[in-house]
């Protein structure tokens, strides 16, 4: 043991006020801090503390700061990304704030229409369950109804607790991120908070209060094989941070009991019957290699740091360590990661690492929503709980793509998270991150969320139907809803042989597929006939966009007829070139009407000063959807004008592209060339 | 406009958010492909009388708009280079001249001053290291390596002639610090036999650049100053 931590072990042990009292000051000061710093932002109606701050029982350089925060109005990744920034500049200062997983960000109008069925977000602001200190603004919480629920919305929380702390564990058992300290403090938060679950399955006064003073006042009242529990627990508690006497393997064992007891608990009380979860621990975990990460992070191009808190993105489920024999690791990158880094860390674990490492994210079709993107995790959270997702996975209950038999409950279960998935994909629909996903994750989405809504449609028809292959679905799609074969193929083809990008060429169905779903969705919903679905996929996918080329010219009529030149030779011819001529005083004029290209030219004379009017000149000539730029002395590739139509194509929300300019060779003994060559700025 | 660098000045991918809300990744005209809607989103170029520029304010506007932007270096261009030290002055000239009124228009703060302390110094190695919304004079300061050293000699130099020795030597040593950064850098790429077509092309740059800056702050009523190199 370092000295450090014997240190810090005897301190916490002691508790001399002279040294805890400036520690305090310091969690005062903190939280002054993050007020001072959010306040100042318009949109924050309320800043909470929960946790042991709340409950006013600090353990300093232990707790954390965990926060709350409400803002006002919709959903707004941009307002989140700038939040955490703010409290990630903070938290250099005060490492005691929490930043990346305990943080709560919330949208008033968002959480006010999701709350109502989402039993878990009720929990979480529940009192019983998180004491909460309104540190600021306007007490939005006062108001609602939140303690009243009902016994399986409870349940379904408590489910949820559980499955929170097994892959926490789990995660952060092999890693040496945090130290056997902590880990022995988490496993005994975790030990303690499940015992606590399974207390107030027979009397909620007991939830969550402080750990050790609930422990205390039950301690006697209790069976005896449970009293034993709490007892070591107890004792264990002293020596936490001093001895290395706490096993964690056993206490993962008694964790793993005091689970399974709940389980038993729960199904007598509510008769529902609930599947044991085959959770293996491995016991063994290999931390990740200095050279493996190193190599990931130059692929990726950021940096990644290993697991502190596992961010439920990236989080490794135990439920995979069933399939994957691989050694899964966590990884927490810097700042969260955007769509296409995701992308990139995905097409990595399938090509480049395929045979050293399973998979990062997981992609167990029905296990898993978890987000394409730390933007998106917020909607894409419409995970089907553990239970659930063994029933439908399990041979009995799906044969053939068929479900013959359900029990009741779980139906019930199954038909609330649908009605809750299928609302949500509006929002997912809605969101523009969708079109920067790379190929391969977005049908693989795109699929999923299909045999989501023929599951949901089925249902209604009394039917079961789970179809979780693309060609399946596309035949179930085909017989009976009569969708056009040949456009739900070529989707069906692109999910079967997805094409990275970066590989051109390819045409990804972006837009029309995500028309096709936003179509299939309101036809679940009734909103829309189903001759509608088979009239959309059968209209021609997308029209093909118009090019403009626009140069602007003044008195260069060599280069310019070379520029035309080069821009005949393109392997996608534009449709139209316009020439602005701002008053040149050469043949530039001549040259254009003598081209004769596979092109119309069209000549624009302009004569005024800046290159702004010019150039709108230009604009209000040109008739296509997309306005081209080109200099009158550059000459251009011959895939130059498809690369670029691609993109716009791939995404309605693109407004504007560039290309990459080299120069042309020069001179050698040009002074100005040399100078810029030595500086590397051509 | 503001550092016209072409070689890897951008990763294919998104752009991302235009730090401090005013200085965007941004595509130069030469090259660049803009959907029509844009256009009657944000409205057209800016009708301004400058000649240079005038992208950065679509591509701010553009991403101010809602719209996304994206780098694609796989749609390449060849472009004919400035050729001789008389076109590289004048076109540095209007850099800093036309550059003036992006700031005047874009610049929420009154007062803001950039330093990079890179010795090869591009758009993204500025960092904004003072702003105030209050503020006499409209005024926007970009300072590199070279004229910190520059601006600190000549102050020193000041100071010596009213015979203040001990201020001028204490700035004297103070312009070791920006020196001392650019020097390993410095020595990489340029070592010691290219040393006289540094400075020369570095002055003449230098030159040009701030007074077409000064002069474009002046048009603009605002203090410019903007070195380029």
């Amino acid at each position: 043991m370092s000295l450090k931590s014997a240190a810090v072990g005897l301190i916490i042990r002691i508790r001399p006020r002279i040294l805890l009292k400036p520690l305090e000051s310091a969690y005062e000061l903190a939280l002054r801090s993050v007020i001072r710093s959010l306040r100042k932002l318009d949109r924050v109606a309320a800043v909470y503390v929960c946790g042991s701050l709340a409950r006013s029982a600090v353990l300093p350089a232990l707790s954390d700061i965990d926060l709350k925060i409400f803002l006002r109005g919709k959903r707004d990744p941009s307002i989140t990304e700038h939040l955490l920034r703010r409290l990630r500049r903070l938290r250099r200062v005060f490492p005691m704030i929490s930043v990346s997983e305990e943080i709560g960000i919330h949208f008033l109008e968002n959480f006010l229409r999701e709350h109502g069925h989402y039993p878990l977000l009720r929990h979480l602001f529940d009192l019983r369950f998180h004491p909460r200190k309104l540190v600021w603004g306007e007490d939005v919480l006062a108001g609602w109804d939140l303690s009243s629920s009902s016994q399986d919305e409870f349940f379904s929380s408590c489910l949820w607790r559980f499955k929170y702390w097994f892959e926490k564990l789990s995660c952060l058992y092999g890693t040496r991120a945090i130290n056997r300290a902590q880990k022995r403090y988490l496993f005994y938060k975790a030990v303690a908070d499940i015992g606590l679950i399974g207390l107030i399955l027979d009397d909620p006064r007991y939830a969550f209060r402080g750990r050790d003073e609930v422990l205390r006042d039950i301690q006697s009242d209790l069976p005896e094989t449970e009293r034993a529990l709490i007892d070591r627990l107890l004792r264990e508690r002293k020596s936490l941070f001093t001895k290395g006497l706490f096993d964690l393997d056993q206490a993962f064992s008694l964790f793993k009991d005091l689970v399974s007891n709940c389980c038993r608990k729960m199904e007598r009380d509510s008769g529902t019957e609930i599947v044991e979860l085959p959770y293996e621990f491995r016991t063994d975990p290999i931390p990740p290699e200095r050279e493996l990460m190193e190599e990931i992070e130059k692929a990726l191009g950021f940096e990644i740091k290993t697991a502190a808190m596992a961010p439920t993105y990236l989080a490794t489920s135990p439920l995979d360590y069933e399939t994957h024999s691989l050694p899964a690791y966590t990884l927490l990158p810097e700042q969260g990661l955007t769509c296409r880094q995701l992308d990139a860390l995905r097409s990595l674990c399938r090509n480049g690492l395929k045979d050293r490492i399973s998979l990062f994210v997981k992609e167990n079709e029905h296990y898993v929503y978890s987000a394409y993107s730390h933007f998106m995790d917020h909607i894409l959270e419409a995970r089907f709980d553990a239970p659930l997702a063994f029933e439908l996975l399990s041979p009995a209950t799906n044969k053939d793509g068929r479900m013959l038999t359900f029990s009741a409950p779980s139906l019930r279960r199954l038909k609330t998270k649908l009605a809750h998935y299928v609302e949500q994909l509006e929002d997912i629909i809605g969101n523009r991150e969708i079109f920067k996903m790379a190929p391969a994750s977005y049908f693989k989405f795109f699929f999923s969320a299909l045999s989501k809504l023929i599951l949901s449609r089925s249902i209604r028809l009394n039917a079961f139907h789970l179809h979780t292959e693309p060609a399946a679905i596309a035949g179930y799609l085909v017989s009976n809803l009569s969708v056009s074969e040949t456009f739900i193929n070529r989707l069906a083809g692109h999910a079967a042989d997805p094409k990275d990008s970066g590989t051109p060429p390819y045409e990804p169905d972006f837009g029309p597929s995500l028309e096709f779903l936003d179509c299939f969705y309101r036809v679940v919903l009734g909103r829309t006939s189903e001759d509608e679905l088979a009239r959309l996929s059968r209209a021609e996918a997308g029209a093909k966009s118009t090019v403009s080329v626009i140069i602007v010219t003044k008195s260069h009529a060599e280069q310019l007829a070379r520029c035309l030149h080069s821009l005949a030779q393109l392997d996608r011819l534009p449709d139209e070139v316009l020439v602005v001529d701002n008053d040149s005083r050469d043949s530039t004029r001549e040259t254009v009407l003598r081209f004769r290209g596979p092109f119309d030219v069209r000549y624009v004379h302009f004569s005024g000063f800046g290159i702004g009017k010019v150039r709108n000149a230009g604009i209000r000539e040109a008739r296509g959807d997309l306005l081209v730029f080109v200099d009158d002395d550059a000459t251009v590739n011959k895939d130059w004008l498809r690369n670029l139509e691609r993109e716009f194509l791939k995404n309605p929300h693109l407004g504007v592209c560039g290309g990459s300019i080299r120069n042309m060779p020069m001179d050698r003994r040009d002074l100005a060339y040399r100078y810029f060559s030595m500086m590397d700025l051509m | 406009m503001l550092i016209p660098i072409l070689k890897d000045y951008h990763q294919q991918g998104y752009a991302p958010p235009p730090r401090y809300g005013l200085l965007p990744k941004f595509f130069p005209n030469c090259n660049m492909a803009v959907r029509k809607k844009v256009f009657e989103d944000v409205g057209l170029y800016s009708e301004e009388p400058i000649i240079t520029g005038e992208e950065v304010d679509l591509c701010l506007r553009a991403y101010r708009g809602g719209w996304d932007l994206y780098y694609q270096p796989s749609a390449r261009c060849d472009h004919e280079p400035r050729a001789g030290v008389a076109g590289v002055l004048k076109q540095w000239f209007r850099y800093g001249y036309y550059s003036a009124y992006f700031f005047k228009k874009h610049q929420r703060e009154k007062c803001s001053l950039f330093v990079s302390t890179k010795f090869q110094t591009r758009l993204e190695d500025y960092r904004r290291i003072f702003a105030r919304r209050r503020f006499p004079f409209r005024a926007t300061v970009f300072l590199t390596l070279f004229s910190l050293v520059h601006l600190t000699l000549l102050l020193a130099a000041l100071f010596l002639v009213f015979q203040a020795v001990a201020p001028a030597a204490a700035l004297f040593a103070l312009s070791a610090v920006p020196f001392a950064l650019a020097l390993p850098s410095f020595r990489r790429t340029v070592g010691l036999r290219r040393i006289p077509l540094y400075f020369f092309m570095t002055y003449l740059i230098y030159f040009s650049c701030v007074t077409g800056s000064l002069l474009g702050g002046i048009k603009n009523r605002m203090l410019y100053f903007y070195s380029g190199v």
